[in-house]
């Protein structure tokens, strides 16, 4: 079987440059004195607290009951169960735990190589693992993300580089987990050294094999990496609804291997703090619910000197104006603009240039699309396919005349929400 | 009063209301925007200005052969058509908009669709109808539906008929092939390198492919011109010179300056030409077709920068054409 395979170009996307963020070693921030841990689903549902005001939580223990088990990051005291604020901007109903000088202690688990299926995955719920369900269909192909198509994310090259051994070990359990057919694990050529980490991973390996990609901004987009390297006949398969694929993130089967082998539940994000506010970038460990006050203050960043600071990448983050609010569950990086790169361009008329229809990865037409937001011409907005704007941002970075798409189309689809007519919105952090 | 109501007009049109925000800030001074943050450091003069560089050999060329003349229709038309911008925003009370570059361009494109040796108040005439009525009168960059400098150049051509029916300033560029090249068929390289036509910007074929091939690489709407080479050389090629309607010689015809200068540089006005990427199919076919047509068929070959004005009227209908409504 060939061990590397070249992945299909798919349409639109735009050319980011990325930044060396790759090469800073990875490093652990204290815990902090105090975390905020939104009480939401991964589908955005509010979930119903397990614990009280003022009862004691070990690091570890259940939160809320999910799919996907909420678990206390820090050892300490529930200080608060109210709505706090949260990356969206909004307030979120969460919990603020205070942390109390304890140790950590985690209940072993059994050795893994021992457990049945069924007894493996109520283990890896139970350690706060965010791994898609597992489907009544065989898996036929599970994809990795091995890359980032943002440039302000390099947690998964960072991962491959120091814990090769740890990530291989997490695809042996993962395999095992899903009785998978195939892994394909999505990687870029480039930085050469990472892709030359997971050539390693692989090479002892059975059914598993690397895809090349080319890392065009938004690859990583769930239906754009599927249609990209599935092989065709797989994805022939589901679209006919009679297949099975999924994507797991490169962090997480790090953090399976490491749950698995010694015994850590999930408590801690790997999250990269980069961009011009912060004197080189920085690769962090962080507790989950980490208030940005604390990852700001540990980078030794003012929070004077910036002008914007984003959670998430640079195409899709939001804007933050509380550093209250914590790190979440599927924060990958943080973007620090000092305070005179940041500034909001003035708006030209639309050229009907063309280039965000080149750019669109989704095959719409955003300058009309835009036309009709602007106009409130819901009607037309919709025949447009404003549903199915993934909001990547891509037209607008390409923008001469610097226009708000994504904000108009973030807009649209709010006010058809209002009416009722417009799809449900989760709330991603 | 009635500045007033222009801006206000203006500013309704680029604001969106502020997305929903539920807390004070404690990041003090912080932007608050929606994503993306970063953005590709494209901006309108950033576009006009590829487009100048585009120019720049056709602009040498010219200077090359021409000298002064060219010179001064140049720096007549660019002028007028900066002026006449100026003038426009500042009666409308909005901010001047000289650093994007549109209204040079405009005026350098006027310039250099004048024959060689017209007078320089032509230049200054074309350029301020074309901005004055060809561009601001419909609301300014962005909004017009004729490119301005070829609605410039019809006003002037139509009033002014009788500089474009001279006999242009004969200049010939001091250089030719060897004669090896003619011995080896190659002689048509020779016209599509050294052979002027008789427009200021027309000085030879192999400098407009240059700013072509440039262009092409700052992502201009390509289907447009690559559509009429196909049709004008299919034209050309039907007949094989049998019919009155197609004759000609499509290796002549590939090493005319003139024919790059309209499907490229006056053509692909971003502004004017369809959106949708089946209506550029379009546009550049019908282009092409016409072309192809007027050139067996017209009486007078300064038809041909009607054309693209013409089509461009369909705009608004082209769009529809491979248009991506769900």
């Amino acid at each position: 079987m060939k061990r590397i395979l070249q992945g299909r170009p798919f349409r639109g996307g735009i050319p980011l440059s990325k930044e060396p963020a790759w090469q800073a070693p990875i490093e652990t921030v204290p815990v902090p004195n105090w975390v905020v841990v939104p009480l939401l689903a991964h589908d955005g549902r509010t979930l119903k607290p397990a614990v009280q005001k003022g009862s004691k939580v070990k690091a570890g223990d259940l939160l809320a009951e999910d799919q996907v088990a909420l678990l206390a990051p820090i050892s300490g005291r529930v200080a608060a169960i109210e709505p706090l604020p949260h990356l969206t901007g909004f307030r979120v109903p969460s919990v603020r735990i205070e942390r109390l000088d304890e140790k950590e202690a985690f209940e072993p688990t059994r050795d893994f190589r021992r457990l049945g299926q069924g007894e493996l995955l109520k283990t890896v719920w139970g350690k706060g693992l965010n791994l898609p369900p597992i489907p009544e269909r065989a898996v036929e192909v599970l994809v990795v993300t091995g890359f980032h198509d943002d440039p302000y994310s390099a947690g998964a090259q960072r991962l491959v580089l120091e814990f090769s051994d740890t990530i291989r070990a997490g695809l042996e359990i993962l395999q095992r987990l899903y009785a998978c057919q195939r892994v394909l694990i999505a990687v870029e050529p480039r930085p050469a050294r990472a892709f030359t980490a997971w050539k390693q991973v692989v090479k002892a390996m059975e059914n598993i094999a690397l895809v090349s990609v080319s890392g065009l901004f938004p690859q990583a987009e769930e239906d754009i990496l599927l249609s990209t390297i599935l092989p065709r006949r797989v994805l022939k398969d589901l679209v006919d609804d009679a297949g099975c694929a999924l994507i797991v993130e490169a962090e997480s089967i790090f953090l399976l291997a490491e749950a698995m082998i010694w015994r850590h539940p999930v408590l801690e994000r790997l999250i990269t703090v980069s961009g011009s506010g912060i004197s080189s970038p920085r690769n962090l460990r962080v507790r989950i619910g980490t208030p940005l006050s604390a990852v700001l203050s540990f980078c030794g960043v003012e929070p004077e000197s910036l002008g914007k600071v984003v959670a998430g990448d640079a195409m899709r983050g939001w804007a933050q104006f509380d550093d209250r609010a914590g790190i979440g569950r599927e924060t990958h990086s943080i973007l620090l603009i000092k305070r005179e790169d940041a500034e909001i361009l003035r708006e030209e008329p639309c050229l009907r240039c063309g280039w965000c229809l080149e750019a669109c990865p989704h095959d719409l037409n955003p300058a009309r699309l835009f036309k009709a937001c602007r106009l409130e011409d819901w009607g037309v907005a919709r025949a447009y396919g404003l549903e199915e704007c993934s909001e990547c941002g891509a037209c607008a970075w390409t923008c001469p005349s610097h226009l708000k798409l994504v904000h108009g189309f973030r807009f649209a689809k709010k006010e058809l929400e209002k009416r009722g007519e417009g799809r449900d919105r989760v709330p991603a952090s | 009063m009635r500045k007033k109501n222009w801006r206000s007009v203006a500013k309704a049109e680029t604001e969106f209301p502020p997305l929903e925000m539920a807390l004070p800030m404690r990041l003090k001074g912080v932007i608050v925007s929606s994503s993306p943050h970063e953005l590709s450091g494209a901006s309108l003069s950033s576009y006009h200005l590829s487009w100048g560089l585009a120019l720049l050999p056709a602009v040498a060329g010219a200077l090359f052969l021409w000298r002064l003349e060219s010179f001064v229709l140049l720096v007549a038309g660019i002028l007028t058509a900066i002026l006449a911008e100026g003038l426009c925003c500042r009666i409308r009370g909005l901010p001047l908009r000289i650093t994007n570059g549109h209204a040079a361009l405009m005026g350098c494109l006027m310039a250099l669709t004048l024959p060689s040796g017209a007078p320089p108040w032509l230049a200054c005439a074309g350029a301020a109808f074309g901005i004055l009525i060809g561009q601001e009168a419909f609301g300014g960059n962005g909004f017009y539906f004729l490119h301005p400098a070829l609605a410039g150049r019809l006003f002037v051509y139509l009033s002014w008929p009788n500089y474009f029916h001279r006999t242009p300033i004969k200049a010939d560029f001091p250089l030719t092939l060897p004669d090896i090249w003619h011995g080896i068929g190659l002689a048509s390289v020779n016209d599509f390198l050294f052979r002027p036509g008789h427009l200021n910007g027309e000085a030879s074929a192999a400098l407009l492919v240059l700013g072509a091939v440039f262009l092409l690489g700052q992502g201009m709407k390509w289907r447009i011109p690559v559509g009429a080479l196909l049709l004008v050389g299919l034209g050309t090629r039907l007949g094989d010179g049998s019919h009155v309607w197609f004759h000609g010689d499509i290796r002549q015809v590939l090493c005319m300056p003139s024919l790059y200068f309209l499907i490229v540089f006056l053509s692909t006005d971003p502004l004017t030409t369809p959106l949708a990427h089946g209506g550029q199919w379009v546009f550049g076919l019908s282009l092409g077709a016409l072309v192809a047509l007027l050139r067996g068929m017209g009486g007078d070959p300064e038809g041909l920068f009607v054309l693209p004005l013409a089509i461009s009227l369909v705009t608004p209908l082209l769009d529809r054409l491979g248009d991506r409504r769900r």
